[in-house]
């Protein structure tokens, strides 16, 4: 009875849950952007110095006897059933060359008989793309199968080059292909860089300026035409460069010290970038899925506005409509799409992929997504059964979901990533945006203050938090900086200034602060210039992530304790945006982005480089950074740039160092994302992260996946390929 | 007669433009649109600068009218509906919002009418049951559980029931209309064997919907079940009642042939009336249960200020609103001269 009565209160947690869920997906985010830029001098801090009175010298007494050093950061506790990671080199994962013989599945071979497909060997391209068996889990696979999935996004259309969303939750990973992939960094032990996809290698000139890239000969896009540079040259030219074509990763992306990079094609399948600064080794993750969408030229090149005077670049951005099958280069292809009820995608024939035995990929016959209008969908589905995969983000469903994976008749099995899902307390450090009188003068100066920032962070009891939004060893106290999942994290280098309310007392005291009129609130000292008022500090909380709003609740009663009264504020993510844009906030409760997980591919984000940073942020005037941002700002720069995996792993140590040791920010808790997969899937890669350089499509490999036929369920459109009319 | 068609018929029309006006004005209320929606999309998803993200909302704010001046927007919004018959484009589904609303249109009234016809036939039949025996046991049992019902919020009834579904007998697709294999089987009635198919989807939609028509049905039994009661109540006490029976009818016959047909007029007439209340009962349960009506394509595009299907969605809802008042006026007036002539 008490489990079904724990199961109940999940369902309302999990209803609550759902506008952040859908939104994040969708997009509409409450996402705070980070980054800013622009240099400055520290605002003295050491104000509390000049007066010599009898109380201070009492203070400092007390200060002496109070340890105010940061405590260790403790190991991470496991969580049964999680696997660590086999991290391999590139060279056992994945190869390009050709085999002796290939072979596709038999109902395949069956429309080659028939003349409506031509033979394997012609449809791969002279290398391919070989998944090595000694990077495979569960070894070589068989053919059939189906996965079902969930999508809660609206499927637009499939020009995703013009910014079309082709109803994401791992739809377009799927269907789409990019020059390199992300996703699957996490498998690598040889390097942190992206793996290659459609570009087989690539190769920097001596001088660091040209990048010449390699790419597959001989593949095809889904509709047999050949894919050739001319692709990667209209998807540059015509939709990237073009600023009227919506792109997800526009030009500026490419532009360095203010000027354009530039693209060369060599020949068919060789052409280059000519930088104009040396080795923007970042720009590898401009290549990969989602930043540099590979457009089909032989289909859209007709239809740009720019060579057809009949179309606008809104007709355009609508020439690959949702229910007509779209020409790509992914593994499936969508065949079929109900509006807002179901996709099927089948497998793709020309897919460029091999295993080690010569059989063409992707095992699985059929994709299937069912819609819905929410992301709660997708996991009820999996609870239910119906889908064979979910995503775990919210930590308000975890124990629901890992009591059900542990039913004996569980089709689906749960298993946690590293800890990249962290909240934290941020302190609006900019002296001028947003501040509209004395008092908010006052509050930004005492955020510069470390001794301030450093009472905060001692005020929270973390652990306890952690506790109270889910019992268990799920989340734990971060002290803010990068995530402990991260893999530039090391332990040795964080200053965790957790839980100790003397220490934040002393601190408090040692800014002058004291209850003056006896009322349970700090007043503010004489020479600050809210003198005399109760130090008051109003919270902004998310309606969306009900994490964020018992992190608040927390705030409100430890540093009540302390005489720091904290009005709390739930607000929606627009008005959210509203506020970060307009600088009118103090402090704010964020679900962190994933630049403290991976932060190479974010590296403007670590600190305040460019104007708008998350809890920085230049107006008019312009921004005073204190010298710790400053070097915060200069090590992130030089992370931006630097080809070397052994030193950027060093700046990043200094950098961690530096961000714990002044906070920077407040980390508050950190957890794990967790993965819901079918049991019956197989070559799922041990350990593989929910969320680290991208999403579980993006991670999984999707063409390696294969079911046992025992357990394989049936196909929706068994025998089906796409098919174009050709026009 | 005409002239009071014409002028109830002139004032529905004001207030539906009313009403339109009203609920653009308040879509747009909430802070932001859009296009700051899709702009901290490209900042989290795409990775975009903020600079760079506003660049690429500013060109969507052009691309789709957004720049211009709230009047001019409800203007052209309006425009296009009277002389293209376009209620707007949708930019969440980046397709005309006529085509969206028309796809689940007849589903939503479909929902509609049936968790109607639910409401009405048990609220009858119930009616019927407890009149004769008023203040007995079965009257007040059939009171309370009726008030419980219209009572109980019809989201929480949903959750429960999803709860009951997905937990303890383990359907799948709950929030959908039909199992997968169903939703790619068409419509068809030609030979035998698509007839079979097609009353097998429609065995597998009835096992989808069922949920939601119970829960936005049985909040209207009470109602209906009070007014079938009290009428009956009236109708046994009238003289030709005592009349029937005292010719010798049976009791049975008494009820099937002069009461119940009487008591049921007032019902009758409130059909007219009824079409806002089902689609209200409707939208709660089909928004929890996620199915993909008008209910849950509003809430959405609320959410993420798609405005043209929000405007379009709540015109819908006060166009039958009104639509229904005016039915019930015209019809009252034509059972009421005292109505046409005041």
């Amino acid at each position: 009875m008490s489990s079904k009565r724990r199961r109940m209160i999940f369902f309302f947690l999990s209803m609550l849950l759902v506008a952040a869920m859908v939104i994040n997906a969708c997009g509409g985010g409450d996402s705070e952007p980070e980054a800013a830029d622009a240099p400055a001098e520290e605002a003295a801090p050491a104000a509390a110095e000049a007066e010599e009175s009898a109380a201070e010298a009492d203070e400092e007494e007390e200060m002496m006897e109070v340890d105010l050093s940061p405590s260790e950061y403790p190991e991470p506790q496991l969580i049964v059933g999680s696997r660590e990671v086999e991290k391999l080199p590139l060279d056992q994962i994945l190869t390009y060359k050709a085999l002796d013989s290939y072979s596709e599945p038999e109902w395949v071979s069956e429309l080659v008989a028939e003349g409506l497909l031509p033979p394997v060997e012609e449809r791969l391209p002279v290398e391919p793309r070989v998944i090595l068996e000694s990077g495979m889990s569960d070894g070589i696979g068989v053919y059939g199968g189906v996965w079902r999935d969930f999508s809660a996004c609206p499927t637009e259309g499939y020009n995703r080059g013009a910014g079309q969303s082709a109803g994401w939750f791992g739809i377009e990973a799927a269907a789409f292909a990019s020059l390199l992939k992300s996703g699957p960094i996490y498998r690598r032990s040889d390097s942190l860089e992206p793996l290659p996809y459609l570009a087989k290698s690539w190769e920097w000139s001596e001088d660091g300026y040209e990048l010449t890239m390699n790419l597959i000969e001989g593949a095809k896009w889904s509709d047999g035409h050949p894919f050739t540079t001319e692709d990667v040259l209209f998807s540059w030219e015509d939709m990237i460069v073009d600023s009227n074509v919506q792109s997800p990763k526009g030009a500026s992306a490419w532009v360095f010290d203010g000027e354009m990079t530039q693209l060369e094609v060599i020949d068919d399948y060789t052409f280059k970038f000519v930088y104009p600064v040396a080795f923007p080794v970042q720009s590898l993750f401009q290549m990969d899925e989602g930043d540099f969408h590979i457009s089909p030229a032989h289909i859209l090149k007709p239809l740009h506005p720019k060579y057809n005077s009949e179309m606008d670049y809104v007709d355009f951005e609508a020439a690959m409509p949702p229910d007509k099958t779209p020409v790509v280069l992914g593994e499936f292809v969508p065949v079929e799409y109900i509006t807002d009820e179901l996709m099927i995608l089948r497998r793709n024939p020309y897919y460029w992929g091999v295993d080690e035995a010569g059989n063409q990929l992707p095992y699985l016959d059929e994709v299937v997504f069912e819609k819905g209008p929410s992301g709660v969908g997708r996991t009820l589905s999996t609870l239910a059964g119906s889908a064979d995969h979910s995503n775990l983000e919210n930590p308000s469903t975890f124990i629901e979901t890992l009591k059900r994976a542990e039913e004996d008749d569980a089709h689906f099995y749960v298993e946690w990533g590293p800890e990249t899902l962290g909240f934290s307390i941020k302190l609006n450090l900019s002296t001028t945006l947003g501040v509209k009188d004395d008092r908010d003068a006052a509050i930004r100066e005492l955020f510069r203050d470390v001794r301030f920032r450093k009472a905060f962070s001692f005020a929270l009891d973390r652990d306890g938090i952690s506790q109270s939004i889910l019992r268990g060893p799920f989340l734990r106290g971060w002290a803010g900086g990068l995530f402990p999942g991260s893999s530039y994290f090391d332990r040795n280098t964080v200053a965790y200034y957790n839980h100790n309310p003397e220490a934040a007392a002393a601190l408090l005291a040692d800014l002058g602060f004291e209850d003056s009129d006896g009322d349970g609130v700090l007043n503010w000292p004489a020479d600050r210039l809210a003198s005399g008022e109760n130090l008051v500090l109003a919270l902004v909380t998310s309606e969306d992530a009900e994490e964020t709003q018992t992190v608040g609740d927390a705030a409100v009663t430890l540093l009540g304790d302390l005489g720091v009264q904290i009005n709390v504020r739930p607000l929606n993510s627009a008005a959210r945006r509203e506020m970060n844009e307009a600088g009118e906030w103090e402090l704010r409760v964020d679900r962190d982005s994933q630049t403290f997980a991976v932060p190479f591919t974010r590296c403007r984000e670590l600190a305040p480089i460019e104007r708008e940073f998350s809890f920085h942020r230049e107006g008019s005037e312009p921004r005073e950074l204190l010298d710790f941002e400053q070097e915060l700002v200069d090590i992130a720069l030089a992370f931006c740039v630097e080809p070397n995996t052994d030193v950027r792993r060093e700046l990043m140590a200094e950098y961690n160092r530096i961000s714990t040791e002044n906070v920077h920010f407040v980390g508050v808790f950190v957890g794990r994302y967790g993965l819901a997969a079918a049991k019956r899937f197989k070559n799922v890669p041990a350990g593989m992260p929910v969320f680290m350089y991208n999403w579980t499509w993006e991670n999984v490999m999707p063409e390696q996946v294969w079911v046992d036929p025992s357990e394989q369920i049936e196909q929706l459109r068994p025998g089906v390929i796409p098919t174009y009319e050709s026009e | 007669m005409i002239g009071f068609i014409v002028r109830r018929f002139a004032v529905s029309v004001a207030v539906v433009l009313g009403i339109a006006l009203v609920s653009f004005i308040v879509i747009q209320l909430p802070p932001g649109d859009y296009a700051d929606g899709y702009k901290s999309f490209l900042i989290e998803q795409g990775g975009a600068t903020e600079s760079e993200a506003e660049a690429q909302a500013e060109l969507f704010r052009q691309r789709y009218g957004l720049d211009k001046p709230l009047p001019t927007q409800f203007l052209v919004w309006i425009r296009d509906m009277v002389t293209k018959g376009s209620f707007g484009f949708s930019f969440a589904y980046k397709r005309d919002v006529g085509e969206l609303i028309r796809e689940r249109l007849p589903r939503t009234l479909l929902l509609a009418v049936l968790a109607h016809l639910t409401s009405t036939a048990v609220g009858i039949v119930a009616g019927i049951f407890v009149a004769p025996r008023q203040y007995s046991v079965a009257d007040n049992v059939a009171a309370f559980i009726a008030f419980i019902l219209s009572a109980l919020p019809r989201f929480w009834i949903a959750l429960a029931i999803m709860f009951f579904l997905v937990f303890t007998l383990e359907q799948e697709h709950v929030t959908a209309f039909h199992s997968p294999q169903y939703v790619v089987v068409p419509w068809a009635f030609g030979s035998l064997a698509e007839t079979r198919e097609s009353w097998a989807k429609l065995v597998d939609l009835m096992q989808h919907i069922w949920p939601v028509v119970v829960i936005a049905g049985l909040g209207g039994v009470a109602r209906n079940m009070r007014v079938m009661r009290g009428n009956m109540l009236d109708e046994l006490n009238a003289q030709y009642v005592t009349t029937a029976r005292s010719k010798g009818l049976t009791e049975g016959q008494v009820m099937r042939r002069h009461a119940v047909p009487n008591a049921l007029h007032p019902i009758i007439m409130y059909q007219g009336t009824v079409l806002p209340y089902m689609l209200q009962g409707e939208l709660q349960a089909s928004i929890v249960m996620g199915l993909p009506t008008i209910g849950t394509l509003l809430l959405t595009s609320l959410r993420n200020e798609d405005i043209y299907i929000a405007a379009s969605c709540l015109l819908i809802y006060g166009m039958l609103l009104v639509a229904g008042n005016l039915i019930a006026d015209i019809s009252l007036a034509v059972l009421d001269p005292r109505v046409r002539f005041s």
